[in-house]
């Protein structure tokens, strides 16, 4: 199920809030958490019936081993039991993820020819794996206490977070579920959610998925794109990306917030970052949390000197490339932001003498040519992009390019001001909007800090919701007049 | 938190009688036809015919179905009606694949009880992958499913563009029917060699040895998942194929890309396979050479006046350039020397 849907804004969010209030209310505090995982175990399953048995049995096997991990004490067995853990955590999502990636290039290596598998990739396996996986080492070390099953799965499986993150610890979450003054349904934090709710879900179904038909045209006809087109497009590619993952982080803070659950931050306006460094503190903070804790830190992080420091770096950004998907394009992303972190802190000092408005104007820059990389369909169509900015030539974009960024609501104020054949407008509004958005307005999270219930907001969360909503179905245009 | 009551609730409210509103204006209004005809004093003006095409079919009387693209698009069919059948309408999609047409003959024939269905064998369709469609087909409108509806009722795109602008034209007494009055690309269109010209686009050259092959292979795919069932399912339902004349500039557009063997062998393909029903009559105009020759008549490769409509109902009607099994191979055969033979040069030259 998506959060931008009828079935979960009209029906499946109103019953399941109903449901889990009311068991509260009645003080059945166990049913209401088991009627909470039931929820959201339909909320996974919606997507593919499939995937449920994947799910229940990653929740099994990592709460079983949680439960070894209080009984034994010896050293040697917990050790072998996390590494077991570990071993099957990450086995399961290779399986799913890369096992072919691992064929390709086997047969490519040694020119067999091992046939792909195709396994179908069950929804928010990297996350829910990575959240248990937190578990798991946490376990190990003797820092969770002994949750009852019913918490662990709804820890898990908590659906505000589930599919697409933010990666939430058990020490974040279980807590809050036993918190008696959150059994009540409270007004307050309804609101601030439904607020939340609405800025995230007008970030993802207003901005990136009109944005997504640009991307996904720029992708189709990468070689025959001009320099404005090609700029666009990368544009399109930054812009798309950001309002599509904060949007949806946005939506799964304001659905938790509406059952009285705090979900951590995961993007703190990165766009605003002035460097590469201060970018990737502000861009999917939970998972940068993850492989600081999880992988940084066991490395050595900066503790052995600078050559393992920038080392251990690297080793991040790369597995946090491949956690993106199985594709020479996210290797290359992640092998370029460790680069560019490195590079910017032997140079700090120098940087710090430049103009903060230069040396944020290359951040951008950086950050967009490499969400090109990560976006193309592969690594050479992606320097073609990137070259097509200098050699495509200045022209006008064409109108089927510049129809992907046709929203309704633009469209009829040109008509009404006799304007629909400047169809540049829509492309200029869309990106101009994007740009003021990232650079100055608040996010999604500071709104939150300072919420108050007043007209003004309640009028902008009003339409951002209605024009949310009505934009679930829209028409697909034919464009192409080609036979 | 009695503020915070006040606003969450007030929202909500607001949001659902908003939501409610949107969903029964579009009822009353029914811009595509889902679940009434068009009111009479209401305007409907529809141009996406993927989202109109089923709305006419589930609310409109007929037993004769015209199934085109573009090029079909300006038959005029108060002519059709006197000439072919009273009782007909006209379907019409852009850049179509044959699983376009067979979503909507499904529906078709559900709703209708059809005699004939006249059915534009575009080369270009049969060139396209069985299981394909330009846009994706908004099947909660090609179903009888109401619980799908939610996809038509809270649509922005339909409600801002077709709900509330075809109600302000209502208001300023505009009137259109939207079965009739459909969008055609006549107004701005440019008759003669310079439009031609302009809109000649050469693909790249198909290697030699996989483009006959991969011809017949979309071909097959196309009858045998798209068209054929219906001439088995419906042996007393009259099927006419007519393939309508490309400009010589599209057999200029084949030459240089190397596919017009391939182009002769699929159409050959199609035309054997279709004439073993007997429900079937096939009409081929492109050995009208007077007609393909003349650049004003075209606008592109492939979209022609409305005069060589009026033409091809005349030939239907009299049962000229029908294909036969006797003569599909001669008749194919002369067209093929003809395009494979004509002076290009002295084409792009103006001569």
């Amino acid at each position: 199920m998506l959060f931008n849907s009828y079935i979960f804004v009209l029906l499946f969010l109103p019953v399941t809030l109903i449901g889990y209030f009311a068991w509260n209310h009645f003080d059945r505090y166990k049913a209401a958490k088991i009627w909470l995982t039931a929820a959201s175990l339909v909320f996974y399953a919606y997507f593919k019936l499939d995937y449920l048995w994947i799910i229940l049995s990653s929740i099994l096997f990592n709460f079983a081993l949680n439960k070894l991990f209080v009984r034994v004490k010896k050293k040697n067995i917990r050790k072998a039991v996390l590494a077991f853990g570990l071993i099957v955590n990450i086995g399961i999502l290779f399986a799913f993820k890369y096992f072919d990636f691992f064929l390709l290039n086997l047969n490519y290596i040694l020119g067999t020819g091992f046939s792909f598998v195709n396994l179908l990739l069950p929804l928010g396996i990297s996350f829910f794996t990575f959240q248990q996986l937190s578990y798991l080492v946490d376990s190990y070390r003797g820092e969770v206490p002994d949750y009852g099953f019913v918490d662990y799965a709804l820890y898990v499986t908590f659906f505000p977070q589930l599919i697409a993150g933010p990666i939430v610890l058990h020490g974040e979450i279980i807590p809050q579920f036993e918190d008696l003054s959150k059994k009540k349904f409270r007004f307050d934090n309804f609101a601030k959610g439904l607020m939340a709710f609405s800025f995230g879900m007008a970030k993802k179904v207003l901005i990136a998925d009109v944005l997504g038909r640009t991307a996904a045209y720029a992708c189709a006809n990468i070689g025959s794109l001009n320099s404005v087109e090609s700029i666009l497009s990368i544009l399109a590619f930054s812009f798309r990306v950001y309002f599509d993952f904060s949007g949806y982080s946005d939506m799964a803070t304001g659905v938790g917030l509406m059952f009285n659950i705090e979900i951590p931050q995961n993007f703190d306006s990165p766009y605003k970052a002035v460097t590469i460094v201060e970018f990737w503190r502000r861009w999917n903070m939970t998972l940068n949390r993850f492989f600081l804790k999880y992988l940084y830190i066991p490395l050595g992080g900066n503790r052995g000197g600078v050559f393992k420091t920038y080392r251990n770096i690297m080793v991040v950004f790369l597995v946090s490339g491949l956690w993106h998907g199985a594709n020479y394009n996210y290797i290359l992303w992640g092998a370029i932001q460790g680069l560019l972190c490195i590079v910017t802190r032997v140079f700090m000092k120098q940087i710090e003498r430049l103009p903060r408005w230069l040396v944020h104007a290359g951040n951008l820059f950086c950050v967009c040519l490499g969400w090109t990389v990560f976006f193309a369909p592969s690594i050479g169509d992606a320097f073609t992009m990137i070259g097509s900015v200098f050699t495509g030539g200045f022209a006008m974009p064409s109108a089927d390019f510049l129809h992907t960024f046709q929203v309704t609501e633009i469209q009829m104020l040109l008509h009404l001001f006799g304007l629909l054949d400047y169809r540049i407008i829509y492309a200029v509004c869309m990106i101009g909007f994007s740009w003021f958005a990232v650079l100055f307005m608040k996010n999604t999270n500071e709104r939150m800090s300072v919420f108050q219930p007043t007209f003004r907001k309640g009028l902008v969360t009003f339409f951002l919701l209605l024009l949310s909503i009505l934009s679930f179905s829209r028409v697909e245009s034919f464009v192409y007049f080609n036979f | 938190m009695k503020q915070s009551k006040k606003w969450s609730l007030t929202i909500l409210i607001a949001v659902l009688i908003t939501l409610l509103g949107c969903a029964g204006a579009t009822v009353i209004a029914d811009p595509l036809l889902q679940y009434h005809k068009p009111l009479p004093f209401y305007t409907s003006f529809y141009r996406e015919e993927a989202y109109i095409n089923p709305g006419i079919v589930k609310t409109t009387s007929f037993d004769t179905l015209l199934l085109g693209a573009s090029t079909t698009q300006n038959t005029d069919m108060e002519y059709f009606r006197r000439k072919i059948s009273p009782n007909s309408i006209k379907l019409i999609y852009s850049g179509p694949t044959t699983l376009n047409y067979k979503t909507i003959l499904n529906l078709a024939f559900e709703k209708q009880d059809l005699k004939a269905v006249y059915y534009a064998l575009d080369l270009s369709t049969l060139q396209k992958p069985y299981d394909t469609t330009p846009v994706e087909l908004p099947e909660y409108l090609y179903d009888d499913d109401l619980t799908n509806d939610i996809n038509y009722l809270l649509n922005k795109d339909i409600f801002l563009k077709e709900v509330l602008q075809n109600t302000v034209n209502s208001l300023r007494g505009k009137h259109s029917d939207p079965v009739e009055d459909t969008e055609t690309w006549l107004e701005d269109a440019k008759f003669g060699r310079e439009s031609v010209m302009k809109n000649l686009h050469v693909r790249e050259r198909m290697e030699q040895s996989a483009d006959v092959d991969l011809y017949l292979e979309l071909a097959k795919g196309n009858l045998t998942q798209n068209i054929l069932p219906f001439l088995e399912e419906h042996p007393d339902v009259q099927f006419t194929f007519f393939v309508p004349p490309n400009c010589i500039s599209y057999w200029y557009g084949r030459k240089m890309d190397g596919t017009v063997d391939a182009s002769f062998q699929m159409l050959e393909y199609v035309t054997k396979t279709l004439l073993e029903y007997d429900n079937v009559e096939l009409y081929y105009f492109q050995d009208q050479f007077n007609w393909i020759t003349d650049f004003d008549n075209y606008i592109d490769n492939v979209h022609f006046r409305p005069e060589l409509n009026v033409a091809m109902v005349d030939c239907i009607a009299a049962g000229e350039h029908r294909l036969t099994k006797e003569n599909y191979r001669q008749v194919l055969q002369s067209v093929k020397s003809f395009v494979d033979s004509y002076d290009y040069k002295a084409m792009l030259e103006g001569k």
